[in-house]
């Protein structure tokens, strides 16, 4: 603690006035010659104890109001983060006073009284010179000295929009910041940053602080996004390195929204702590959190998600738009409205939604053109946070599912077999459309080819998926092709039928050692009917295609019977590999194995119809479908991504052989915010990496390709290319975290994550901010509650005295009948007036 | 009449006091002789009583001591007023403890400055005594502290009033009280039935007073008792812190807020006077308080006249 008015700490001394009254009145005591001893001294002897404690109360009362009131005029101050506890020690010394003030009636010895009012006086002294000293080690701690570059940081997240009282939070941070400004000395250099998912330095280079800062802070406006403030601190370190001043602080203004602050990534912070070491002074980082609004009314859109991966004509799509209510109220959207492209909006009703809790609104949406949609979901509702109410997704639809169907049985189309099943499952007769309807397109183009006559020439990268069915083998330069067009983004369907070589898959091996295949095929078991047969067990379904036939309400997988089968043998402890179902025995059904940026998929069960009864199921055919999707839906670009301030996106190319020298390095992006930056292109095996720095805005960015003709998206590709329907770019879309709405406060363990790396004061207002910045000792006053301590002694003091004079009164009212006969009248004349009159009355 | 007696009588007999009684002869004679007589009852009454003079008669005088012949001349009513004899003895005890010199601010002034109890008690000593003599009553004299200070025995003689009053002003206060073993020896002393007149602040042992009292009264002494009291012991006004000294032990004292032992003090007082009163009301003593606020001619006066 240290005192505003050290100097009146002395004033202290005024603990002892009571004391020297009482002493003085002792002292000064009239002397009186007196007769009536007798019953003076029987009354002290009766009255003496209590006559005491009544002094005591009194005095104690008086010393602690004089200790009070002087202590009041000191102002004491308490500092942030003072390593004394003063909320301790005051009350230790007000109870000290008190004591020496009890001490000084109870001595009677003179010399006891001195050494006593010695002791307290050692106690105010030494009081003093801690505070003195606290003063002084606050002062060092605080001292700006020197002039000083002072960076600003104020949130300009999503949430500092949102209306706390008057204005918005960032309005109040505005202001602060420009409170901040106006205190600092002349030659002091201002640098303001606004941080949300990006931070913007609004100020270049350091401006002086009685610069034209009035309409700069008129002109600031939030950036959207989240707060991270690990960024916006490392952003600010970056812009104080650029002043000449030697010292330097950092000022954070925020909403103390724990969205963004990664407390669950210390090393982002030691990274962070770092930084500002390397700066020529370590800056002291000041932060000031404004109160979050008591009322908040938000819901957002969550997420937009589809039913399906592979999206074509052939069907409609559902979509699906989670709202969530992010206030502290319920909420009823008026609707959502879906919009895909440049279409006409749908909209779809909400129910009303409890405050945590989401709602969905479900759109139904026939992409009739490939290439890539941007569906823009919008919630109609009047909330207080307005920018999380639109979320964008982009779902790329394909015109034409190309697959390659090698048929190992290598007995032509003619032979009922597995591949024919495939065949058949994957193009469905034209008859299969529903009469009066237009004809239904197919998404799928099924080529069959012998496997034979499989070459390494053949152009795998035209499709999208490979299904080796009941293949004995391919040669090993197919192998080596095939497995390359998986790692750059193909999908492989092995269905292994009786004819299935196990040397072949088991070796079946990449370059670097790795095996190509998901499981090896182990042994065929064939059960024999009197043993019983053997079944797919939906139970066991983990694969995402499979699981969406778990229902048995609409699939019957279960009801074929598979009596010969291989034992597959997963590859052990290869994270890539994961077994997706089961037979009811427990032997794999499906093993599924990523590879490169590709799929394999493999199966058990010869779906040949001879070994298992499965093609004459009726969900046979949508099991041949999610397998076929779920193998071809990679290898397209993920246009779908989170905030991230360096985003790469792969882009495949069109051929295998596109590592083109002089190729274009970057290319022009499009932000959502409209201005057009750069993104650098890196060849790459089988396509090129997009990197996108600060891609922390959310929406949609457009990439333009037009300069990279060889790579799959670029506008002049063949029509199976994915780019957008719209334009000649590659659209990607920024989802924000709904969370960013919510609005949950930051808790001492997040804060204490900064705290503990960074030179970091908290300020509990705008003075102890402007306080700790201008180089004053940050901290608050505590004079207004000893006041209001010296209110409440004075009152005891005055009711404690009143009750004690009342209760002396109570039995000195009654006066000693003792009256003279000369007092009864009033001079003897009278006495004898009357009776003169009587005798004459009598005569 | 020697100088110093002379001296003596004049400082003690305060002139104004005594024209004052002077000047109201008729009533304060009256207030004498009705109270002496009234008060005794003389079994003695009527044995060589010398004719006075003449005074007008008022309800309630003896119808035996009306003037026939007077009425029958002049159809006046008037009383023969005799010169009484006396066969009346009395003993004035005068207390002379150190607490009597208490003087006080209030007490009634003479010369200019408060009197004490102790003055105040020597001044009605002295009157009473004059009075007494001046109707040929035979009057002594014991003042005490906690032993017998000096001791007159009862004359009635014009010189015996001088020495009298010669000890009288001779008195001097200091040391304690003790009433209680004096009062005994002085009612063993007094033979003859005699009117004690007791001036004291009474001071002391309640029970011990009251029992002497009753050693008198069983003597058939018939007993007045001065209670002299300054005005400050009945109502304790002090309110700055005092130091309160022992006048009858030097040096002992104690120092106090008055305030705090006001009430507890007043009651102790209000106590001690009620005892003595109630006692001196049983035995049939006549008590007088007399508070040396009233200055002490008039207390005296208004004392006889009520007991006319």
């Amino acid at each position: 603690m240290t005192f505003v008015n050290l100097s009146i700490l002395f004033g202290l001394a005024a603990v002892a006035i009571p004391i020297a009254i009482h002493l003085f009145n002792r002292r000064k005591a009239k002397p009186i010659d007196w007769g009536a001893m007798q019953f003076l001294r029987n009354s002290l002897v009766n009255r003496k104890r209590k006559i005491l404690i009544e002094e005591l109360i009194l005095m104690a009362l008086r010393c602690l109001l004089a200790g009070l009131i002087v202590l009041a005029f000191a102002r004491p101050f308490l500092p942030a983060g003072a390593g004394v506890s003063w909320l301790v020690l005051i009350p230790l010394i007000l109870m000290a006073t008190v004591l020496v003030a009890l001490a000084g009636i109870v001595a009677r010895d003179p010399a006891w009284r001195l050494g006593l009012l010695g002791a307290f006086a050692a106690v105010v002294i030494a009081t003093g010179f801690l505070a003195w000293n606290q003063q002084l080690l606050h002062a060092e701690t605080w001292k700006t000295g020197t002039e000083q570059d002072v960076a600003i940081v104020i949130d300009g997240s999503d949430s500092m929009t949102v209306k706390a009282g008057e204005a918005s939070n960032f309005r109040n941070a505005v202001q602060e910041a420009r409170r901040l400004t106006q205190s600092l000395r002349a030659e002091d250099r201002v640098t303001i940053l606004i941080a949300g998912a990006e931070t913007k330095l609004v100020t270049p280079d350091p401006v002086s602080v009685r610069g034209e800062l009035d309409q700069l802070f008129e002109s600031l406006q939030p950036v959207g996004g989240e707060f991270a403030p690990v960024d916006a601190i490392s952003a600010a370190a970056t812009a104080l390195a650029a002043g000449g001043n030697p010292s330097k602080k950092i000022v954070v203004i925020s909403d103390g929204q724990n969205r963004g602050w990664e407390a669950d990534q210390p090393a982002r912070w030691d990274f962070l702590s770092e930084t500002l070491d390397r700066l020529p002074t370590r800056p002291k980082v000041v932060a000031r959190f404004l109160p979050l609004p008591e009322q908040y009314s938000n819901a957002a859109v969550a997420s937009i998600d589809l039913s399906r991966d592979v999206i074509g004509p052939d069907r409609e799509t559902e979509v699906r738009v989670r709202v969530l209510n992010a206030g502290y109220q319920r909420i009823k959207p008026a609707g959502v409205q879906l919009r895909v492209d440049d279409g006409a909006p749908i909209s779809a009703d909400v129910p009303p939604i409890e405050p945590g809790e989401t709602a969905e609104a479900v759109f139904r949406h026939r992409f009739a053109k490939g290439g890539s949609h941007v569906l823009r979901a919008s919630l109609l509702a009047d909330d207080d946070l307005a920018a999380d109410d639109s979320q964008t997704r982009v779902a790329a639809s394909l015109d034409e599912l190309p697959i390659l169907l090698i048929d190992g049985s290598g007995s032509g189309a003619n032979t009922i077999g597995a591949a024919t099943f495939l065949e058949i499952a994957l193009s469905p007769p034209a008859e299969e459309s529903v009469a009066g309807q237009t004809a239904v397109r197919r998404l799928t183009r099924v080529t069959r080819i012998a496997a034979p006559d499989v070459k390494a020439s053949t152009p795998f990268s035209d499709y999208r998926a490979v299904l080796l069915v009941d293949v004995p083998r391919v040669g090993a330069d197919v192998a080596k092709e095939l497995a390359q067009y998986v790692r750059s983004g193909g999908g492989l369907l092995i269905v292994p039928g009786a004819r299935s070589q196990p040397a072949f898959y088991d070796e079946w091996k990449l370059a670097d050692g790795q095996p190509a295949v998901p499981a090896r095929l182990g042994q065929r078991i064939v059960i024999e009917e009197s043993s019983g047969t053997a079944h797919v067990a939906p139970d066991s379904f983990t694969h995402p295609a499979l699981k969406r036939l778990v229902d048995a309400s609409r699939g019957d997988l279960a009801g074929g019977v598979v009596s010969s089968y291989w034992r597959l043998a997963p590859i052990e402890n290869d994270p890539a590999v994961a077994v997706g179902g089961r037979l009811d025995q427990g032997d794999p059904f499906l093993v599924e194995r990523t590879l490169g940026r590709g799929r394999v998929l493999m199966t058990s069960v010869a779906l040949d119809g001879s070994g298992d009864s499965l093609p004459a199921q009726v969900s046979f055919l949508p099991f041949i479908h999610e397998l076929v999707y779920s193998v071809a839906a990679l290898g397209d670009v993920e246009p779908n991504h989170a905030p991230a301030k360096s985003l790469a996106v792969f882009i495949p190319a069109k051929t295998s052989a596109s590592d083109e020298a002089g190729a274009a390095t970057t290319v022009p992006i499009t932000f959502p915010d409209g201005r057009t930056e750069r993104a650098t292109l890196e060849q790459g095996d089988g396509g090129a990496l997009a990197t996108i720095a600060g891609a922390t805005l959310p929406g949609v960015y457009r990439l333009d390709l037009s300069s990279r003709p060889e790579l799959r998206y670029s506008p002049e590709a063949a029509p199976s290319a994915a780019s957008d329907a719209a334009g000649a770019s590659l659209p990607l879309s920024i989802a924000a975290s709904p969370d960013e709405g919510r609005l949950e406060p930051l808790t001492e363990a997040d804060e204490s994550v900064a705290a503990k790396r960074l030179d970091w004061f908290r300020a509990a207002d705008t003075e102890q901010m402007v306080a700790a910045v201008v180089g004053d000792v940050p901290g608050h006053e505590i004079w207004k509650y000893l006041a209001l301590c010296a209110v409440g002694v004075v009152l005891a003091e005055s009711f404690a005295s009143r009750w004690i004079a009342g209760q002396r009164k109570l039995g000195a009212t009654q006066s000693v009948d003792f009256v003279s006969e000369g007092d009864r009248l009033v001079t003897f004349q009278d006495r004898a007036r009357e009776f003169l009159a009587s005798a004459r009355g009598a005569n | 009449m020697s100088l110093s007696e002379s001296n003596a009588a004049s400082r003690l007999l305060r002139p104004d006091a005594l024209d004052r009684v002077a000047r109201l002869e008729l009533i304060a004679r009256g207030v004498v002789e009705g109270f002496i007589t009234g008060r005794h009852q003389s079994p003695y009454k009527g044995t060589s009583v010398e004719f006075a003079e003449h005074r007008q008669y008022v309800p309630g005088d003896d119808l035996r001591d009306l003037d026939w012949r007077v009425l029958g001349k002049s159809d006046r009513y008037y009383v023969k007023q005799y010169k009484e004899e006396t066969n009346l003895r009395s003993v004035l005890l005068v207390d002379a403890s150190g607490s009597m010199s208490y003087a006080g601010d209030r007490a009634a002034q003479i010369d200019g400055r408060p009197v004490s109890k102790f003055d105040y008690a020597r001044y009605l000593a002295a009157s009473i005594a004059y009075l007494l003599v001046h109707q040929q009553d035979a009057v002594g004299l014991v003042s005490f502290d906690t032993q017998i200070k000096a001791q007159l025995p009862s004359r009635s003689n014009a010189r015996h009033l001088r020495t009298l009053l010669a000890e009288i002003d001779a008195l001097e206060a200091g040391g304690e009280t003790d009433m209680g073993p004096i009062f005994d020896d002085i009612a063993e002393q007094v033979h003859r039935r005699s009117l004690v007149v007791i001036l004291s602040d009474l001071f002391g042992d309640p029970d011990r007073l009251i029992q002497a009292l009753h050693h008198f009264r069983f003597r058939r002494h018939e007993v007045m008792l001065l209670h002299v009291m300054a005005d400050e012991e009945l109502t304790f006004p002090f309110d700055s812190w005092s130091d309160f000294r022992d006048l009858e032990t030097p040096g002992s004292h104690e120092q106090l807020d008055p305030a705090t032992v006001r009430a507890e003090y007043l009651e102790r007082v209000r106590n001690h006077v009620q005892r003595i009163e109630t006692a001196c009301g049983q035995l049939k003593i006549d008590y007088v308080p007399m508070n040396t606020r009233t200055p002490f001619d008039t207390a005296l006066a208004s004392f006889l006249a009520s007991r006319r």
